[in-house]
């Protein structure tokens, strides 16, 4: 990997070796999203998987959204 | 024919009393959860990216980064291309840097797109966020905004051999054959720029103030997302009417 930034390298990787988050994934009908819970219930979305491209333009699927992580319907 | 006489229920009446004080509860209920109102729905037919922070690529970041992941915006980048209802894609940037990879192929997208696009550079738009800001059919930059230009430097292990130069080099070229093409900075003078020294404290490279990157020709144009708007939307008036060719 070739990192261009104007920070500091340190700064940016700093901790990266402690770093290693747990993924969950959710399937749903066309894909299934990457998410990491922070509560039982819940999680942050970290990446979507979908064979609908339009799913990308959408929202409530954006990387980052706090979604329930046993959701009744995806759809 | 009217079959409303025939029905042997009475219509469901609404329910008593206003629908505003549910709507207020729910707004209530937005600001204790999310900190946020509800937003009015309305459409538009542009579609706006915000790049902030790192671009990620291949490597996840520690979480003390903020960052864009370019799996996300790549098939984003396609849905708009795709899209009937989009005319014109508004880039918003905010970015320190990233993945050269993922920065370029942020860079080449947004540059193939067939539909208008125009990018603003708020904050900053530095390393590899200077290809992605001109690869726009047209860039902005607000008046205090910064664009630093400064060499690639090798992360992990380095191999001290010549061809650990060539690479370095081979990598450099491909910001700066990019930036040439899209902009109207040569190819020498922003090597230039990448190397200038006594600008940057602990490294080589050029700062650009808002202004500084239009003179140089690097950014169309100092403004701020009022005029961004306009130009995109003048550039989707030219498309409709067959006077833009992309």
């Amino acid at each position: 990997m070739i990192h261009y930034a104007a920070l500091p390298l340190e700064l940016i990787l700093e901790g990266i070796d402690d770093f290693s988050p747990e993924y969950v994934e959710i399937p749903f009908a066309r894909g299934h999203i990457v998410v990491e819970p922070i509560t039982p219930t819940t999680g942050t979305i970290v990446q979507l998987v979908s064979s609908d491209l339009m799913d990308y333009l959408n929202p409530r699927f954006q990387p980052g959204n706090i979604i329930e992580l046993y959701p009744k319907d995806w759809n | 024919m009217d079959l409303t006489y025939r029905r042997s229920r009475p219509l469901p009446r609404r329910p008593k009393g206003p629908s505003e004080p549910q709507t207020q509860a729910t707004v209530q209920q937005n600001i204790q959860q999310l900190g946020q109102t509800n937003l009015p729905q309305y459409s538009s037919n542009i579609h706006t990216v915000s790049i902030v922070g790192q671009i990620e690529g291949h490597l996840v970041l520690p979480p003390q980064n903020k960052t864009t992941k370019y799996e996300h915006i790549i098939p984003q980048l396609v849905a708009v291309e795709q899209n009937p209802k989009i005319e014109g894609l508004l880039i918003v940037l905010n970015t320190v840097g990233g993945d050269v990879e993922a920065g370029l192929a942020i860079a080449e997208l947004i540059d193939s797109l067939s539909k208008p696009k125009v990018s603003l550079v708020l904050g900053g738009g530095h390393s590899i966020g200077v290809p992605v800001a001109v690869a726009a059919d047209y860039s902005l930059i607000s008046e205090t905004a910064t664009m630093t230009i400064h060499p690639i430097r090798l992360t992990g292990l380095v191999i001290g051999v010549p061809q650990t130069y060539e690479y370095l080099d081979k990598m450099q070229d491909r910001v700066t054959q990019f930036v040439a093409k899209h902009t109207r900075v040569s190819e020498e003078k922003f090597r230039e720029l990448m190397f200038n020294t006594g600008q940057l404290a602990r490294d080589i490279g050029t700062v650009l103030v808002g202004k500084d990157a239009v003179d140089i020709g690097l950014i169309s144009e100092v403004g701020g997302i009022g005029r961004a708007v306009t130009v995109l939307t003048q550039l989707i008036e030219q498309k409709r009417s067959g006077r833009l060719i992309n």
